[in-house]
């Protein structure tokens, strides 16, 4: 056994590329099982890792989304093992379903994007406040009504009422039939 | 708001009572539009985290540009008081699509580079190359910076320029790379090949080229580095470790802690534990607490408290017991001073002698006597197990290996009587050896500490060897002790032995107990073969007390290290020692 290394072929410029197209998705359907978004990055980052490596024995005719998204649940599946959590949250059948829902929607994944990120530009104030202290500083609810000086329960509305609001904003952006349930 | 959505909410804030919770996976498994909307809100989810970290990137870029912000060049005339890119005004829709496309072809040749930058790398055939995204966006930015200087100083907000930046595509995921996923907390000895400029640590590549560093994880792993070592911080949790040796100490919020290698990865279920591993001699991990995974994602073994995990170059796993290994490990930050083993630096070898690694490990009073490997000799006490002091004198028996510790080859008596004196298990000879009385007095002890009267440290020249700063071993005659350099050289695979250096001599304290009659005739001769070589002998005597300072230079085809003494009379008050004794070590330079 040679000691390994990673990738560093001629593929490479298409390996960046490719892990451009599907990382939007990826990282949606990482985030959206590990909550913790430390955690969450680790994994993202060791799928990366993965990608790169086996990048370039993909027949290239095949679709990524379906590969990648496979490595990412044997990578989630990994972290919770590490966690050792006694039971998961997800069996089999619903990993397998989310897994397949992330597929469906890979192809807006870039147009929710670029709505998302002119959607988000218009918040001010506490709202925005509400969204950094959760997606940036990483505060739980707790943290946050502690910082805000408002109740659980608040913050807690105000993140679902914001993140409302930018589905609306999404939505009409993209004009599509999306976050219809 | 409907009952999904509001699902939907409590799951991502991580608030579904149980009986939500149970309704949130019936719904999942059966009912398709939930699923699918669920999926949506965590794209939401996920591209709002984006935004956020952006924030994040956004400014540190801003920095960055500014920094980077280099005086005009001949033919662009001014433009130098303000800065492009942090201008705050508006751009027009046409120069961002101008820009954009720009930023695309700057890409596309960055990433040209970089394809050459790997081919080279690759005839280097070194391992890790990895996609360093941190470099690969400051230099983007840097460029992208004097493009836009060059295409019209067009006032454009820095929010453009970064989401250029992501329209071309280089991943928030890694631009996350600017995080900060640990800090540095203790060092000792250290010298770094580029030295950190905060306790902040980042990801990315660190040497250490001498001495310890601590650093602790964010997420709460311990790992103190033990030079000469070449690591990669890669998250809160994770790290490689390319060549080197560390410990572990994982407390239970950061079980999972991962350190790759290039044999084996290291996955950690709370524990402390020792990993070393190079470029040419597999891993090895010893588990002092807990238990850890070592493998791959075919294959995987758990070590348990008490055992080693060994990965060849095969990468067969095998495991141990802890017990048939040396002390590898420094498990505990030395303090300053406190020790004479520096890693990266110098090698003590009579730490060796105690059955250390070199750098501390070993237990000073620890013996190697000829006739049983290992024998327990307390230091400082009063009680000494071994029976050395009833006026026996024992023969010699041929040369015998040392399984205990891999670093020394083996131990023998040297005579020139019937047969010869074989110094190394390959079979080597002492060719010159003199005639002597092919007994031995002592064992080889780490320290050299004589019992006559009391327990004391012997002395060279006015000075004491008695504390672990200044190690000595004692080796009263006859007795011989053949090192292994190349087990040595392996534990440490970037590091090259340049010299052999110690002080020699019959220690002085004799003159503090006996009458000058008593010694004055005691006459020792030491030597110091290389590969069955005597590169250093010289006979020291009691009347003036003799030492003598020893410095030899070590090749990298050298193997065995052999120090002797002999003496022509009975072995009486033959009170030898080789003080400090040293490898000299020397970063390899590839």
């Amino acid at each position: 056994m040679r000691p390994k290394r990673l990738q560093t072929n001629t593929n490479r410029r298409h390996s960046i590329t490719s892990w451009i197209e599907v990382q939007t998705t990826v990282s949606a359907y990482v985030r959206s099982l590990i909550l913790d978004f430390h955690d969450s990055e680790d994994v993202i980052q060791n799928i990366a890792l993965v990608f790169a490596d086996k990048f370039e024995q993909l027949d290239s005719s095949r679709d990524l989304i379906p590969w990648v998204l496979k490595v990412a649940r044997y990578e989630v599946a990994n972290y919770f093992r590490t966690q050792n959590r006694e039971k998961k949250f997800f069996d089999e059948k619903a990993m397998h379903r989310i897994e397949h829902a992330y597929q469906s929607i890979h192809p807006e994944a870039d147009d929710v994007k670029a709505a998302l990120h002119e959607c988000i530009q218009k918040l001010r104030g506490r709202p925005r406040e509400t969204l950094k202290l959760r997606y940036f500083k990483e505060m739980g609810i707790g943290d946050i009504s502690r910082q805000l000086g408002i109740s659980k329960n608040a913050v807690y509305i105000m993140l679902c009422r914001v993140r409302e609001a930018l589905a609306k904003c999404v939505k009409r952006k993209t004009n599509s039939q999306w976050m219809t349930s | 708001m409907t009952d999904s959505q509001k699902l939907i909410h409590l799951y991502l804030e991580n608030q579904l009572s149980a009986e939500q919770a149970r309704e949130f996976q019936t719904r999942i498994k059966e009912d398709d539009a939930f699923v699918r909307l669920f999926a949506q809100y965590g794209l939401l989810n996920s591209c709002i985290r984006n935004e956020f970290a952006e924030n994040d990137v956004q400014a540190s870029l801003s920095r960055y540009a500014v920094m980077q912000c280099e005086p005009s060049t001949p033919g662009d005339t001014g433009q130098t008081a303000s800065n492009p890119i942090l201008s705050s005004e508006e751009p027009d829709p046409g120069r961002i699509r101008e820009i954009e496309s720009y930023a695309k072809r700057e890409l596309e040749k960055f990433l040209a580079e970089q394809d050459k930058a790997a081919r080279v790398d690759q005839d280097t055939r070194r391992p890790f190359i990895t996609v360093d995204w941190k470099a690969a966006l400051e230099a983007l930015a840097q460029r992208l910076d004097r493009t836009l200087a060059m295409i019209g100083r067009m006032a454009v907000a820095a929010s453009i320029v970064i989401a250029v930046l992501l329209v071309v595509g280089i991943g928030v995921d890694y631009v996350l790379s600017m995080q900060v996923v640990a800090t540095l907390d203790d060092s000792s000895h250290a010298v770094w090949r580029v030295p950190p400029q905060e306790t902040q640590l980042r990801r990315g590549s660190m040497a250490l080229e001498q001495g310890y560093a601590q650093l602790t994880f964010k997420r709460g792993a311990q790992v103190l580095i033990q030079a000469p070592c070449t690591f990669e911080l890669q998250s809160i949790n994770k790290m490689a470790l390319e060549d080197g040796s560390m410990t572990a100490n994982v407390p239970s919020q950061a079980v999972g802690f991962r350190v790759q290698t290039p044999w084996a990865t290291v996955v950690d279920y709370g524990t402390e534990f020792g990993l070393s591993t190079g470029q040419t001699n597999g891993a090895e991990v010893h588990v002092f607490k807990g238990k850890v995974s070592v493998g791959d994602a075919t294959s995987s073994q758990v070590a348990t408290k008490g055992q080693a995990a060994i990965v060849d170059q095969a990468g067969h796993i095998g495991l141990k017991s802890l017990g048939d290994r040396p002390n590898l490990f420094v498990r505990d930050m030395p303090e300053t001073g406190s020790c004479f083993g520096i890693p990266g630096k110098r090698l003590d070898l009579a730490d060796v002698v105690g059955g250390g690694n070199g750098f501390g490990t070993g237990e000073p009073g620890r013996a190697l006597d000829p006739t049983r490997d290992y024998a327990n000799f307390t230091f400082r006490g009063t009680i000494l197990r071994r029976p050395f002091n009833q006026g026996i004198f024992r023969a010699a028996s041929g040369f015998i290996g040392i399984e205990q510790s891999p670093f020394i080859d083996g131990i023998f008596v040297p005579d020139s009587g019937e047969q010869s004196t074989t110094i190394s298990s390959t079979g080597l000879v002492f060719q010159d050896c003199p005639n002597t009385h092919g007994t031995y007095y002592d064992g080889i002890v780490c320290g050299a500490v004589f019992d006559d009267q009391h327990v004391h440290t012997g002395r060279l020249a006015g000075h004491s060897y008695e504390t672990p700063e200044q190690p000595s071993i004692g080796v009263s005659a006859n007795v011989g002790l053949t090192f292994d350099l190349d087990s040595i050289r392996e534990s440490m695979s970037d590091c090259s032995i340049s010299r052999f250096r110690a002080h020699c001599g019959i220690s002085e304290t004799l003159a503090d107990l006996h009458e000058k009659n008593v010694y004055a005739q005691v006459k020792v001769t030491f030597w110091v073969l290389v590969d069955g070589r005597i590169e250093y002998s010289r006979e020291l005597g009691t009347d003036p007390f003799e030492s003598d300072p020893i410095d030899i230079a070590l090749n990298p085809g050298d193997r065995f290290l052999t120090l002797i003494t002999t003496t022509p009379q009975e072995n009486l008050y033959c009170w030898s020692m080789f003080a400090e004794p040293a490898l000299e070590l020397e970063r390899r330079h590839r």
